[in-house]
């Protein structure tokens, strides 16, 4: 004769949890056991693929971001551009005074400024966000 | 006299009780043929998004068990199921149609009904194609709450998430929309995890997919604030 099902008297299986996500979500271990891979290669296998994707995006162009600019003029003067303008706001003598002046005009915004001299790994006259 | 306010409850909790059915566990019941594959995939997924687990027949295949006994035992264990009855197509060998998901439909309403207070508090929902189709096949149940995902995975995510978001439990992670966009990176990703063990997404077991759905779930909403990070963002203090 065949089993009957567990029925009546069941008994609740505790859950193993794998972790809380950052929204709040408690994720439950399943119930059954990977047959192809152990639970460490597919981590392994899971944070290496996410990492492939997240290097495929393309990087948003910081020249294009619509923040203040600081760019020196051929007098050695720093311009501050605000976004949208064509003309300068401000002029300082050094990039420094031109940054904290673009953060007084535009209050909570992060200004971007045009490399001056080659840095580690950066071209002059490229962007970069101090 | 004015009546009293009532204090603001909080949702139910999912604590099991003793001698009641796993509160966590969903018993999803639907077609396992390959062109039935996408929608699988996407339900298995959008319940453990949820924090819930997934239990089906696929679970049991090694076992020597008789396989509607481990299927009966498997709806014993679970407080709720995801029923799809979309497929009344005759197969193309036999020129039937495939009357699995009805019979695990009534053995699960018979369980709701007929269980006792064990399972008094079971629930489900129930698929279709079209919202009002199952009059013409399976009259019988009229009066539940039939979800019609029109044969569209995303509908069904849709659907799917809705009816999730109305059960007992803590935080949920998000609505349809948000749980399509993180599914389709994770269909993305699905290739490359399984290519490193020289797989396709075809040969992986249940228990392989579920096990890659608890990892991606837990490594990608660690990544959530790195993909919405702007140019123009104030860099917090």
């Amino acid at each position: 004769m065949a089993k009957t099902p567990r029925a009546e008297g069941l008994r609740a299986s505790a859950y193993k949890s794998a972790g809380q996500t950052r929204d709040g979500v408690r994720v439950v271990k399943p119930k059954t056991k990977p047959q192809n891979f152990t639970s460490s290669e597919i981590k392994r296998a899971v944070e290496i693929a996410l990492r492939e994707l997240q290097q495929s995006k393309p990087k948003p162009s910081l020249a294009k971001a619509k923040v203040p600019k600081v760019e020196q003029r051929p007098d050695g003067m720093f311009a501050v551009t605000m976004p949208g303008k064509s003309k300068a706001s401000a002029k300082k003598a050094t990039q420094k005074e031109a940054l904290d002046r673009a953060k007084e005009l535009d209050p909570g915004s992060r200004p971007i400024a045009k490399r001056v001299r080659k840095s580690t790994g950066k071209r002059k006259g490229t962007w970069r966000q101090p | 006299m004015a009546a009293a306010v009532k204090p603001n409850r909080r949702r139910p909790s999912r604590k099991p009780k003793p001698g009641s059915t796993n509160e966590l566990d969903v018993f999803i019941n639907c077609p396992f043929d390959d062109a039935y594959q996408p929608f699988f995939d996407a339900i298995v997924w959008t319940v453990m998004r949820y924090g819930y687990r997934a239990r089906c027949a696929k679970e049991a295949d090694n076992s020597g068990r008789n396989r509607l006994q481990k299927i009966m035992g498997i709806i014993a264990e679970c407080r709720f199921a995801v029923h799809d009855i979309s497929r009344t197509e005759p197969d193309l060998v036999n020129q039937l149609p495939r009357f699995n998901m009805p019979l695990e439909l009534g053995l699960w309403l018979g369980a709701e009904t007929f269980g006792g207070e064990v399972h008094a508090e079971k629930q489900c929902c129930v698929f279709d194609v079209d919202q009002y189709r199952f009059q013409k096949f399976i009259s019988d149940i009229a009066g539940h709450d039939i979800h019609a995902h029109g044969g569209e995975v995303d509908r069904l995510i849709v659907e799917l998430t809705k009816w999730l978001r109305t059960l007992p439990g803590d935080d949920h992670p998000g609505g349809g929309e948000a749980m399509i966009a993180e599914y389709e990176i994770f269909r993305g990703v699905l290739p490359v995890i399984c290519q490193r063990k020289r797989l396709t997404v075809k040969e992986l077991t249940f228990g392989d997919f579920t096990g890659i759905v608890e990892w991606f779930v837990m490594a990608r909403t660690e990544e959530v604030d790195v993909d919405h990070a702007d140019a123009t963002a104030v860099p917090v203090a």
